[in-house]
């Protein structure tokens, strides 16, 4: 400043500084004052603030985090993993982010924006879709992309995006031969959706422990865990992953190949199951699909294809969820209501090629006649006749057109036996199926007299076809009159395991199982224990006794075993050591309204000591021997070790 | 001149101080960078001196640059200063084009070999200062300090500076428009304009912010940083968790400091984007209260030396001073001012000590042409 001044005098005129180095003297005390006063608020933070500071950086610098537990394997029973953990890489972002950000990272990890704009939207949100949209806390980062590949992951990381991050996660793995994708479940959030890990959830998924996140001088943030996080224990199951295998690859086959020969084969289920204990050794269903794209992130167009009716609908687990009518699986529980109704099984049968009832045909498969036989042969050679005319008598014996009797010596039997009603199997969303008896009929004749009592007056003016119309207003008087009775044909359907009566796999399964162990209907279960730090056992309290003779079942079990010897399953398993691995076994082929026939095969094995149940079906499959009776064979080839 | 020769030249020597501030916040800068980048670099594999041995590589490059805008005459300057601001437009139009790159939702930075990036907003602040300077002492050299200049030349140096706004304010650059339209404003205010018309080139600059946000030119990343000062609790993993980190930082620092390497908040990278923007934040923590006022007191005499340089000029180094000094002090002030939790986030980097090829380079040609000035 002074030496501004003492140049002041050289300037002429009053002003002892020029305007401009006034205006610099002006800037010189601007700079100054911002100076001081960012100096003062730096000093004010420092001294008078610090201790308020220093405990905001305590609490910012050593938060409680929650730290995950892993979740617990799921392992057949000799401990093969069918699904592990592995680390994977998933790119995270917050609900603001922006369109540039979300660009960059589909170019880098190849996907299309629009998938990951999706993901962003919060459920119930408009325009958010179900399978893709974000159902976890507001706030928190959304997961985008799953399961990315490491190099993906780095160039995201590296790329700097704003509100995108990426983090390590443990994804489920599935590192067995079996596939087995519909029993096992999926994850969605870190929980089990269904399946094995819906049902075995809590204990698969542990406890999260807490850590507090205290910083070391390195830089590097360390965790001192407060509370340790207790890992899932590991669900062993009685499962094993190479009959699982084999159960798959011969399902899939069978449908190929009866696909080859027409039919549509729309789908398949195999169940192999112990007899005495009820743990599943096996089930496979098909279709199936890739159980890794859960951890990748389900798309919509994945999702849609999974719940897709022309595509079998993968999602669904056919041996505890598609219903069929048993068909001729049927005849075994038909033999044991026959014995229980008073009927002798060692008496001779005639097999007509047809019978008549209630002046309708009711005629054998390609109206094929036998002459007299024991139950034995009509179970083995699967005559339909014999098994209509039992059907017929027991009807005319419970009450016949009278629907208020309570005696039905089929359908009790059959429920005995577990048909109609869930066997309680540990893969959550079983269906019960449905055995139909004269109450059932009344309640819906019941409900629907109304309806057609009032076409039976109006008929159907609205149909085109006059011919047609004249036929639904006849049914419609029909069953306007006489609708409440459970009649004749009704019986003999359900007594050939037709008609209304509609079973899983599964139920079949646990029906053989009661017929091969002695007469007891077990729980299934894939579950055999949980090992932690502890092991809890799962195995199913003893079963409930079927309503059965044992001398009946002893009688059953042998006319069974000829089925595959000389019987309908003869054909398949042709070369099969029949003299050291007895097969019993029921085929079956249901005919169902409007679709090609459904191939059934139900089986146990050795059939003078029975260990195992194997139970196949296809969905409009075609025959059941011819179809299914190969992956049957297949299977036991598999247990007992044949041709390895 | 009528100064110069009232006084006789008594030395052809620059001001030492220039250099002496410089220097030493550049060695405060290297350090602070080794200080905020060592833990992260050492835990991913990477040499821990990596950025700090790139932030010197800066510093050495900066030097020589001084060195030859230090030695150029005017007329080479006036060459230098079409041919820069060229350049920089090119280089914010080219940003705006695929060969940009955005980080933290600005298009800013193109990218050269070797994994360098250049910003050309950096460069741009230095050009426009000495292209102002030369008009605006072009004609009126001899007029002397004080007197109005032409107003041609006027409309010549808003006209430059309006284009280059636009170009920053598309990328969306804030912080850097408000720079440089301060240091022009520095530069037309010691070059005698008008009061009213530097109120209302204020006021118009001020109006113009006001229209880009009301037009959606600032995108929601821009208004978040503004928003986040005002409330730092409205976004608490954003911009305000940004800010309060920084204060945090500062505020455990202490009189002392918790000394280089050892602030818990700094190496435990609490603090986002501290190499850079937050640098400071990282020298209150490390070197306390008193490494804090030293870096204050070192920038505000490199300023004070810069005003004292433009008070002996010519009026075209005058001027030049006055822009140069003008634009360290904005942009200086306001990275400043945002550690501190005094003024809104716009992400301009601290002059010398920010990590930063294109900052540091940039501002070590602020200081060649205050030492070329100073020299008189």
């Amino acid at each position: 400043m002074s030496q501004i001044q003492t140049r002041a005098p050289s300037r002429p005129g009053g002003a002892r500084r020029t305007p401009s180095q006034r205006r610099l003297a002006l800037l010189r005390v601007v700079i100054i004052a911002v100076a001081v006063t960012i100096a003062a608020r730096l000093v004010w933070m420092q001294t008078v603030q610090s201790s308020e500071y220093t405990a905001k950086a305590q609490i910012a610098q050593t938060d409680v985090v929650e730290v995950p537990a892993a979740r617990g394997d799921i392992v057949d029973r000799k401990g093969r993993i069918l699904a592990g953990n592995r680390t994977a890489y998933e790119v995270v972002a917050e609900s603001s982010v922006d369109r540039a950000s979300l660009q960059a990272v589909s170019q880098i990890a190849e996907t299309p924006v629009e998938d990951l704009s999706a993901r962003l939207l919060i459920c119930g949100q408009p325009g958010s879709r179900p399978g893709t949209c974000y159902r976890g806390q507001p706030g928190e980062p959304i997961p985008i992309l799953a399961d990315v590949p490491i190099r993906a992951a780095l160039a995201i990381r590296d790329a700097d995006l704003p509100q995108v991050s990426v983090r390590q996660i443990a994804v489920r793995d599935y590192p067995s031969a079996a596939n087995a994708a519909q029993m096992l479940g999926y994850l969605g959030d870190g929980t089990g959706k269904s399946g094995l890990e819906a049902q075995y959830n809590q204990a698969l998924q542990g406890v999260p422990g807490r850590a507090r996140r205290t910083l070391s001088r390195e830089g590097r943030p360390q965790r001192e865990v407060i509370q340790e996080a207790i890992p899932g224990q590991t669900l062993v199951t009685s499962l094993d992953v190479d009959t699982q295998k084999v159960a798959e690859q011969a399902l899939k086959r069978a449908v190929k190949a009866s696909r080859a020969q027409g039919y549509k084969a729309t789908g398949g289920s195999v169940v192999v199951m112990d007899v005495d204990t009820g743990a599943v050794r096996a089930m496979a269903s098909y279709p199936t699909y890739d159980p890794n794209i859960w951890a990748r992130g389900v798309t919509d167009a994945e999702y849609t294809a999974l719940t897709d009716e022309n595509a079998g609908r993968p999602l669904v687990f056919r041996p505890t969820q598609a219903v069929a009518p048993p068909a001729s699986t049927f005849k075994s529980l038909t033999t044991v209501a026959a014995d229980n109704a008073g009927f002798d099984l060692k008496g001779t049968y005639d097999c007509p090629a047809s019978v008549v009832v209630g002046g309708q045909v009711f005629r054998n498969y390609e109206s094929r006649t036998y002459g007299p036989m024991s139950l034995a042969r009509a179970l083995s050679v699967s005559c339909d006749t014999v098994f209509y005319r039992l059907g017929y008598q027991m009807w005319k014996r419970d009450g016949g057109l009278d629907n208020t009797s309570a005696a039905e010596a089929v359908v009790n039997t059959a429920r005995s036996f577990g048909l109609g009603s869930e066997t309680g199997v540990d893969v959550p969303g079983e269906a019960a199926g449905e055995i139909p008896d004269r109450a059932q009929v009344l309640a819906e004749y019941q409900q629907r007299r109304d309806d057609y009592c009032a076409r039976a007056k109006t008929g159907y003016p609205e149909e085109p076809d006059r011919a047609r119309a004249k036929l639904l207003k006849q049914y419609a008087r029909d069953f306007c009159r006489s609708g409440y009775q459970y009649r004749a044909g009704d019986a003999l359907n359900t007594a050939i395991g037709q008609g209304r009566t509609l079973v899983t796999p599964l139920q079949m399964a646990t029906a053989y199982a009661a017929i091969a162990n002695g007469g007891t209907l077990v729980t299934p279960r894939v579950g055999a224990r949980l090992e932690g730090s502890e092991v809890t056992d799962l195995s199913a309290t003893s079963g409930s006794r079927v309503d059965a003779d044992p001398v009946t079942l002893a009688y059953l079990r042998k006319a069974l075993a000829t089925t595959s010897v000389t019987g309908t399953a003869s054909g398949a398993f042709l070369g099969f050591p029949l003299d050291q691995y007895p097969v019993a076994a029921k085929t079956g082929t249901a005919e169902v309204a409007g679709k090609q026939s459904t191939s059934w095969f139900a089986s146990f094995a050795p059939a003078d000591d029975p260990k195992y149940v194997v139970v196949v079906n296809v969905d409009q499959g075609g025959l059941g021997a011819a179809t299914s009776g190969p992956v049957a064979r297949a299977v036991y080839e598999q247990i007992f070790g044949i041709g390895q | 001149m009528a100064i110069d020769v009232a006084r006789p030249r008594t030395s052809r020597r620059f001001d030492p101080w220039l250099l002496i501030c410089a220097v030493s916040l550049s060695v405060v800068g290297v350090a602070m960078v080794y200080s905020t980048t060592w833990g992260r670099l050492v835990a991913d594999g990477d040499p821990g001196a990596y950025f700090a041995t790139r932030q010197a590589l800066f510093v050495v490059l900066g030097g020589l640059a001084a060195w030859a805008v230090y030695r150029l005459d005017r007329a080479a300057l006036m060459r230098l200063a079409l041919a820069g601001y060229a350049g920089s437009v090119l280089g914010l139009l080219a940003v705006l084009t695929p060969l940009g790159t955005t980080i933290n939702g600005t298009r800013a930075w193109l990218t050269l070999p070797g994994g360098f990036t250049l910003q050309p907003a950096e460069f741009a602040k230095v050009f426009v200062v000495l292209l102002a300077a030369l008009w605006l002492s072009d004609r009126s050299g001899v007029r002397g300090l004080g007197q109005p200049p032409e107003p041609v030349a006027i409309l010549g140096v808003l006209g430059a500076t309006g284009v280059v706004a636009v170009l920053l304010l598309l990328q969306p650059d804030l912080g850097s428009a408000l720079v440089i339209g301060a240091a022009v404003l520095g530069v037309l205010y010691v070059a005698g304009v008008r009061r009213r018309l530097l109120v209302l080139l204020l006021f118009g600059g001020v109006a113009g912010a006001a229209l880009a946000y009301l037009v959606g030119a600032l995108d929601a990343y821009q208004i978040a940083r503004f928003t986040a000062f005002l409330d730092p609790q409205s976004d608490p993993q954003g911009v305000g968790y940004n800010v309060s980190q920084a204060a945090i930082a500062i505020g455990t620092g202490g009189v002392h400091g918790q000394g280089l390497l050892e602030g818990a908040h700094t190496q435990g990278a609490f603090v986002p984007y501290q190499y850079t923007d937050f640098i400071f934040s990282a020298v209150g923590e490390e070197l306390g209260m008193l490494g804090g006022l030293l870096v204050i007191g070192l920038f505000v005499v490199l300023l004070l030396r810069g005003v004292t340089a433009a008070g002996h000029a010519d009026r075209f180094g005058s001027l030049l001073a006055a822009g140069v000094v003008s634009w360290l002090a904005a942009q200086g002030f306001e990275n400043l001012g945002m550690n501190l939790g005094l003024l809104p986030v716009t992400g301009v980097p601290l002059p010398f000590v920010s990590y930063g090829g294109s900052s540091v380079i940039a501002a070590w040609i602020g200081v060649g042409l205050l030492l070329r000035v100073s020299r008189h």
